[in-house]
């Protein structure tokens, strides 16, 4: 644990020296994101006719895309960043510590995701207090919801960078799961059966989502999410996800080192 | 089995296959290497290319899983305790691999000896006397990829060196240098040796094993062929060589020569009536056995010279199929 703490921070440290030392690029990407958001604010405004539901519409739509990107933060950039270092030379460099090899990928995926995700909830909330979209900000249903979900989604990011340790390009991949998760969080799932919502029920990406727009467009409270039909299969699909995933990037890992493989590109 | 205390590095029966793939069969690049480095010591560890050096080292770093045998970093057994013989070691990789381009020097020290679990405190005390000895400290603001290539491997040396690990892995570090840089590098090694820790160190520059060797590991074709105190195997080798300068009343080809004729002796000029010979030998009585054939067939000898050995002749002789050095 001192190992992995020693490791965090030097990885948080370089995220937030990378981030000053290129300013143009820290300003694009905050026009890029503003862009987005404005556009999908701006467009919801101008298609859905008055009266319908408007403020909810928005704050769904902008919770699924916010899933969405902090998908992209997490688990794209768990991937990207392995695939790299092992372009530019400095995996096998990284890999040389007492963390270990997936003590290293989390705290890339850690440092990587959590820069993000500052830099998104700060254009998010001008956002929304541009575009007027009311939310209920319950703080302990949205940690416990957002934590669980972030816990799925860093297995993921490990089963992924374990895949790029062993098939170096897996960019297309990516991109299908990507998606498939782009579908999972727009579309109302609900319309196809309770059956499909069972099973989305234990998936922990479908299921934060569902129950972060309970509790911040319905109003839901604490109480709501932990409801044991509620925060059972969010933590326990968190955990199975993070452990399948800690699991599959330990055996790929294993496979990469067996073939000689980290590091090569 | 606990390894001895003084020992910073000990490989026993190391093996290697990588495993069959679609693309090529199996490759047993590693045929049960034991080695074992002291604390205050530098190995050389030479071999041609594919010989197994870079699997060799990379198994030992961690990188590579081993079909067989163990590991030991200092104390720690390597696949019982990886993190324990991970914070032992510091490594320091062939080429650009071992900084972040982006970050400048001061930075890389503090993210590379964080990832090898330092105490931070005490490498910020000692970065500013660190950078001065390896001569980066007016460069300690540049990022990385602004250095010079001696200041790029100077600063990956120099962030070995503040680690204090008992292991220092040393792939190539003079690769592409000046030979000012390079010198001034095998300075560092030999101290960081004279502090106490075992260094190994590959490389392809026979004279830079050489001179900071104190031991030198030849590995070939998977195998490690020798492993002995730097003087002595060249000392093994001083005896073969001999340049021998003949002269014959006529200037023609002397019949003794071609008795001595044997895969060791051969002519390799001739001028002015005098001929100048190369033997190569096992053999400690070859040369007397020469030198009576000569006198049988009338002919002065002008010279016999022995030569001064170094490592890269001890090296072809032991890698170019003899198998060893001589008993």
């Amino acid at each position: 644990m001192r190992y992995l703490l020693k490791i965090l921070r030097a990885h948080f440290t370089v995220e937030f020296i990378m981030l000053f030392r290129y300013p143009l690029d820290l300003a694009s990407m905050y026009v890029v994101i503003t862009l987005v958001l404005a556009g999908i604010f701006l467009g919801i405004n101008a298609f859905v006719p008055a009266g319908q539901l408007m403020g909810a519409t928005k704050a769904a739509i902008f919770i699924g895309y916010f899933f969405w990107t902090f998908w992209l933060l997490t688990v794209q950039s768990a991937a990207w960043e392995i695939t790299m270092a092992a372009n530019q030379g400095y995996l096998e460099r990284e890999f040389l510590t007492p963390a270990g090899h997936s003590g290293t990928v989390v705290a890339k995926i850690l440092s990587n995701s959590v820069s993000g995700l500052g830099h998104y909830l700060i254009i998010a909330t001008v956002c929304i207090l541009l575009f007027r979209v009311k939310l209920a900000l319950d703080v302990p249903s949205i940690l416990l919801v957002f934590l669980c979900c972030y816990a799925f989604l860093v297995g993921v990011g490990l089963a992924f960078a374990g895949l790029a340790l062993v098939f170096k390009r897996i960019g297309s991949v990516i991109s299908i799961f990507q998606m498939v998760l782009m579908v999972l969080s727009f579309a109302a799932l609900g319309k196809f059966g309770p059956a499909a919502e069972e099973v989305m029920r234990w998936f922990p990406y479908t299921h934060a989502i569902r129950l972060l727009r309970a509790v911040l467009v319905d109003g839901r409270t604490f109480a709501y999410v932990l409801e044991p039909a509620n925060v059972g299969p969010l933590v326990a699909g968190a955990a199975f996800f993070f452990l399948a995933g800690l699991v599959v990037f330990t055996r790929l890992d294993r496979v990469a080192m067996d073939r000689g493989l980290i590091g090569q590109f | 089995m606990n390894a001895a205390p003084e020992l910073g590095l000990s490989v026993v029966g190391l093996t290697k296959t990588y495993p069959k793939t679609f693309r090529r069969p199996a490759v047993e690049a590693v045929k049960g290497i034991d080695l074992e480095v002291r604390r205050g010591e530098v190995v050389g560890l030479l071999g041609p290319n594919g010989a197994g050096k870079t699997t060799a080292i990379k198994a030992v770093c961690g990188l590579l899983r081993p079909n067989a045998g163990r590991i030991f970093i200092g104390r720690h057994d390597l696949a019982k305790h990886p993190r324990r013989a991970l914070a032992s070691m510091a490594v320091v990789l062939e080429g650009d691999r071992n900084l972040r381009f982006r970050l400048n020097v001061k930075e890389n020290i503090t993210f590379f000896t964080r990832l090898a679990g330092c105490d931070g405190g005490r490498v910020r005390r000692e970065t500013p006397a660190a950078l001065e000895r390896f001569g980066l400290a007016e460069k300690a603001k540049d990022q990385a990829r602004n250095l010079s290539k001696g200041q790029k491997q100077k600063l990956s040396v120099c962030i070995a060196y503040l680690t204090k690990a008992a292991l220092v892995l040393l792939d190539e570090p003079t690769l592409g240098l000046d030979v000012q840089a390079s010198h001034e590098l095998q300075a560092i090694i030999g101290e960081m040796a004279a502090e106490g820790r075992a260094v190994l160190l590959t490389t392809h520059e026979m004279a830079v094993a050489q001179r900071v060797s104190d031991r030198i590991a030849i590995v070939n074709e998977g195998r490690l062929v020798t492993c002995q105190p730097t003087a002595e195997l060249l000392e093994l080798f001083r005896h073969r060589q001999y340049t021998i300068r003949i002269r014959t009343a006529d200037g023609a080809r002397p019949e003794a020569a071609g008795a001595a004729a044997d895969g060791d002796f051969r002519l390799v000029g001739r001028e002015d009536g005098v001929a100048t010979y190369e033997l190569n030998t096992t053999d400690k009585d070859r040369l007397y056995e020469v030198m009576d054939l000569f006198r049988d067939d009338s002919c002065e000898v002008l010279e016999v010279a022995r030569h001064q050995p170094d490592l890269e002749k001890v090296f072809l002789s032991i890698v170019g199929g003899q198998g060893g050095p001589p008993a």
